[in-house]
């Protein structure tokens, strides 16, 4: 004789709202615990998958035209962003819509490239692990640019906060090699009228 | 949308320039930055557009007849827009229905009739490159950059607090 299995719908809710308490209270040991280092290998991950792609690209630059000679797909990875004061190293994107955001750090494709003499404007997002450290940059901190084609050393100047439409604290020009790195202000999610600014100059390559 | 004109400029502007072909450099670049006059209010390309003009140059050729055919859409539209009695230019998305679809028109016929390639959707004009890849998008400057936390963690979060009345709830009763 075989007992009849008996559904108990009461516990059956209690194991699956256990069992869901649990995986939210890991998800947010992973998260809070985490963060840092998952932004770092998933970026690293990223970076290995995408140069590989991009390696099929090679890009060139020409020293006397201070120009490239050819360049990065759009939203293909480019570079990476070196900032040892805030322990920093992200990899930088040709473009800065939502998707290419969503993995690391946008070149305004409107801006001139490292190297090429002019500004040169990187966005990225406030979370953590992301452009959120950008807050504590002081003066004289260096910011490198590893570059495919070359690396480039930035020297930072002055930080400002603006508001979102104040286009002219964006300068785009070519008599002075110069990096603005921007990030939305206050830090936290949803839509923030102001932008905190890093302003930083060309140091230098490294082997100067 | 609101970028439809510039995005037109610059793409006519920096094709026009090409169909001149003993043009150097210097000259290029003083006419990427030419000035144009209309109804009164003078207009010409952001550094931004410039930047990516000159990219577009460096990175495309474009023979000297979709050269010819888009300076003359350039006069087209700047006759059509002196025509309106318009005097702002500078948000497509406030200018007349009419003068709105004369110009799309005009971008679409270089679309169609050169090989320079462009398309918008969302307010976002993107164009492409002559192999068919994208040569950038064209959007604001400043864009969003708010943090793009993950739903989860506040579901998280959320879930975790329910769960904590839940428990406090079930030790009073059986307290």
């Amino acid at each position: 004789m075989h007992k009849k299995l008996k559904f108990n719908g009461k516990a059956f809710v209690t194991y699956v709202a256990i069992s869901f308490l649990f995986v939210s209270i890991f998800i947010l040991i992973v998260f809070f615990g985490l963060n840092n280092k998952i932004v770092r290998y998933v970026g690293l991950i990223n970076t290995i998958a995408i140069e590989k792609k991009d390696n099929e690209k090679v890009l060139k630059f020409d020293s006397v035209k201070k120009r490239l000679t050819s360049y990065p797909a759009y939203g293909s990875k480019y570079a990476n962003i070196k900032i040892e004061a805030i322990d920093l190293t992200l990899p930088v994107y040709y473009g800065d819509n939502l998707e290419i955001l969503s993995h690391g750090i946008g070149h305004y494709a409107g801006s001139y490239f490292p190297g090429e003499g002019g500004t040169v404007i990187l966005a990225g997002h406030n979370n953590s692990g992301y452009f959120d450290k950008i807050l504590e940059l002081k003066k004289d901190d260096t910011v490198i640019i590893d570059a495919d084609y070359g690396t480039f050393k930035y020297k930072v100047d002055r930080t400002d906060i603006v508001n979102e439409n104040n286009l002219e604290a964006f300068p785009i020009q070519n008599d002075r090699e110069m990096l603005i790195l921007y990030t939305c202000y206050p830090l936290g999610i949803g839509h923030k009228t102001e932008r905190f600014l890093v302003y930083a100059y060309r140091a230098g390559d490294m082997n100067e | 949308m609101k970028k439809f004109f510039v995005t037109f400029l610059v793409v006519n502007v920096l094709l026009g320039v090409l169909g001149v072909s003993a043009m150097s450099e210097s000259k290029l670049l003083e006419k990427l930055s030419a000035k144009y006059n209309i109804n009164g209010t003078t207009y010409q390309l952001r550094a931004d557009d410039k930047v990516l003009a000159e990219r577009y140059l460096n990175t495309n050729e474009v023979s000297s007849k979709d050269a010819d055919y888009i300076a003359s859409k350039i006069d087209e539209a700047i006759e059509i827009m002196k025509k309106s009695g318009e005097k702002d230019f500078t948000n497509f998305s406030k200018l007349p229905a009419s003068l709105k679809k004369d110009l799309k028109k005009l971008v679409q016929d270089v679309a169609s009739n050169t090989s320079v390639k462009a398309t918008t959707a969302k307010g976002v004009v993107i164009i492409y490159n002559q192999d068919g890849t994208v040569f950038a998008e064209i959007t604001g400057l400043v864009k969003n950059t708010g943090s793009n936390l993950n739903i989860i963690v506040p579901a998280a979060i959320l879930v975790v607090a329910l769960g904590a009345v839940v428990l406090v709830k079930n030790v009073k009763a059986n307290a």
